[in-house]
């Protein structure tokens, strides 16, 4: 709970309708943290390889183009042939990298369940692994399961003449590029990076630069918007739920209030009473 | 004459055994019938009550009903505030009155058109304020807020000063210690003296049956609040009695999306509502009749 709201023991702030846990923005953004959403990192070194001379195909396109994937642990055992060689390492990798059902969770067939890029095609087309997934070995790579930009996409697709439907790539399309959102909000004052962080896009960004988090966004309001929220802390503005001496649901200001929009758009009403001549 | 007897129906009788004899209850009945008023009952007889009501309605709307009859708290004293910027009309808060205290509806083929609502929400000029005699109640705008008007929900004040308790003949209604005015449904002769002596226009009267579908009955009831009417009785709002006093907000409260109704203990200097009386200026409904209401206006 966080700091200056009465009864802070006793009450909860009601999640934020959009943040980080559902559709973090570093999915599609650079500027995330690494770490936020990527898969666990498994204890692979691609500068070693690199500097060995093994290029990108001899171990992810062994097969002429296929798959992404290597062959598996039996693959890599064919130079780590022996405990000398890393062959305990080898196996213990492959063990923490096992997904549930038995496959690992190393680059395959398609990038991932939301991107459907089709690395056989892009082999083929002669697209080198660098051009999406950076130079391995200079640490680029270091997210194996990270999206590319999709700007990157889309200047290679224009300038190869390729079909570039959305649906193609994405089995999930979001309003990618936003188009939904009309900001009506001081607009002439400021933009998206008013409140978003440019730098970190999981979370805002309060005036002073400071980071701050979707869930303590009345914060960043606030800058703005001081009378409201002190009566916002005390119970006059916003609604609360729950227990009028108890335990209270605190909404935040953008559970009412579109941060893009904030006026409140008009309503339907609910019918009216009869008129007194109406009723029987 | 009905299968349940009313009180005045049994007054009409020569005596309790005719009563008994031309309706064939058996002595909880009588006992429920000749009761005192709710306000004097000793909590056995209290209990006894209550437990009869369960079992009536329970099987009237064939579901488990309970009844409670929680008494008022110590040190509370409820208030209600509405931030009149922000209401936008939109009447979430009467339907959900409705709703939670099982009162009467209108049915859909228009054969029962008598439904009671406990709010009435009026629309006013801004350009002429907030002035009662220009207030519409029935507007039927496509979208709320319309252009050039403002909304003002009215319901019971819960006076302090209350004209419709002192002029009630028989006490059937009254001001509870946590400022609630309940009415005693059962005691009430339906002479509406109440109603034309409430300046708020806050009480209802049911005109004929009541239309509760048992579909559609709140089962958690309060003796003095949304437990069912009969045809005859006035009624009005309690502030949700039976929410209120087990610690939750009012059904109106919850409903508003806005956020323009605040609610609290005005006893408690940290709830929401003392924090509304310290902090704005607020105003009342008709403050020239010193009926003294514990529902403020402000403008936040």
């Amino acid at each position: 709970m966080p700091d200056g709201l009465p009864d802070a023991e006793a009450s909860e702030l009601a999640y934020p309708p959009f943040s980080e846990g559902i559709f973090p923005c570093s999915r599609c953004h650079e500027g995330g943290p690494a770490t936020a959403t990527a898969a666990p990192q498994p204890a692979f070194a691609h500068s070693i390889h690199i500097e060995e001379g093994i290029g990108c195909e001899d171990c992810h396109m062994p097969d002429g183009g296929q798959d992404p994937a290597p062959a598996g642990v039996e693959f890599c055992l064919e130079c780590h042939d022996a405990p000398a060689e890393g062959s305990d390492g080898v196996r213990q990798y492959f063990a923490s990298i096992q997904t549930g059902d038995g496959a690992y969770a190393i680059p395959s067939r398609w990038a991932s369940d939301e991107l459907r890029t089709h690395h056989p095609a892009h082999a083929k087309a002669g697209v080198a692994c660098e051009a999406c997934h950076g130079k391995p070995g200079t640490g680029v790579i270091a997210k194996p399961r990270s999206v590319p930009l999709m700007e990157a996409c889309m200047a290679c697709h224009t300038e190869r003449k390729v079909a570039a439907k959305c649906e193609t790539c994405h089995t999930r399309i979001r309003d990618p590029q936003h188009k939904s959102i009309a900001l009506h909000h001081a607009e002439n004052q400021r933009d998206c990076f008013g409140c978003h962080n440019p730098a970190d896009r999981d979370k805002l960004r309060l005036a002073n630069g400071s980071t701050l988090a979707f869930a303590d966004s009345y914060l960043l309001c606030g800058q703005c918007h001081g009378p409201k929220l002190r009566d916002w802390r005390i119970g006059l503005h916003g609604k609360r739920t729950g227990e009028w001496d108890g335990k209270r649901k605190y909404l935040l200001c953008v559970h009412c209030h579109s941060p893009h929009e904030p006026r409140i758009p008009a309503v339907k009403a609910l019918p009216r009473p009869p008129r007194p001549e109406e009723i029987r | 004459m009905s299968h349940e007897p009313s009180r005045r129906n049994f007054l009409k009788g020569a005596t309790a055994a005719t009563a008994l004899t031309a309706t064939g209850c058996g002595s909880d009945v009588l006992e429920a019938f000749m009761r005192e008023r709710l306000q004097e009952l000793s909590p056995e007889r209290m209990t006894k009550v209550l437990a009869r009501m369960e079992k009536d309605y329970s099987g009237q709307f064939d579901q488990e009903v309970s009844v409670a009859g929680t008494p008022a708290r110590d040190n509370v004293l409820f208030g209600y505030g509405l931030d009149l910027s922000r209401c936008n009309g939109n009447r979430l808060c009467v339907h959900a009155c409705v709703e939670e205290n099982n009162q009467s509806r209108a049915t859909t083929d228009g054969s029962h058109n008598n439904p009671i609502e406990w709010i009435t929400v009026f629309q006013m000029d801004k350009d002429k304020g907030i002035d009662l005699d220009h207030a519409d109640a029935y507007y039927e705008d496509e979208t709320v807020p319309a252009e050039g008007k403002f909304y003002f929900p009215v319901q019971c004040q819960q006076c302090e000063n209350p004209p419709c308790v002192k002029v009630c003949p028989v006490k059937a209604t009254w001001a509870e210690k946590d400022g609630i005015v309940v009415i005693d449904y059962d005691w009430c002769i339906g002479c509406r003296c109440c109603m034309s002596a409430c300046p708020y226009g806050a009480r209802s009267f049911n005109w004929c049956e009541p239309n509760l579908p048992a579909d559609e009955v709140n089962p958690k009831m309060h003796v003095l609040g949304n437990r069912p009417r009969k045809r005859g009785v006035v009624e009005k709002c309690t502030f949700c009695i039976q929410r209120t006093r087990e610690g939750l907000y009012p059904a109106c409260h919850e409903a508003c999306p806005t956020g323009a109704r605040v609610f609290g203990n005005l006893l408690d200097p940290k709830s929401e509502i003392r924090q509304l009386m310290d902090r704005k200026r607020v105003f009342v409904l008709k403050a020239e009749l010193n009926t003294r209401p514990k529902f403020f206006y402000f403008y936040g």
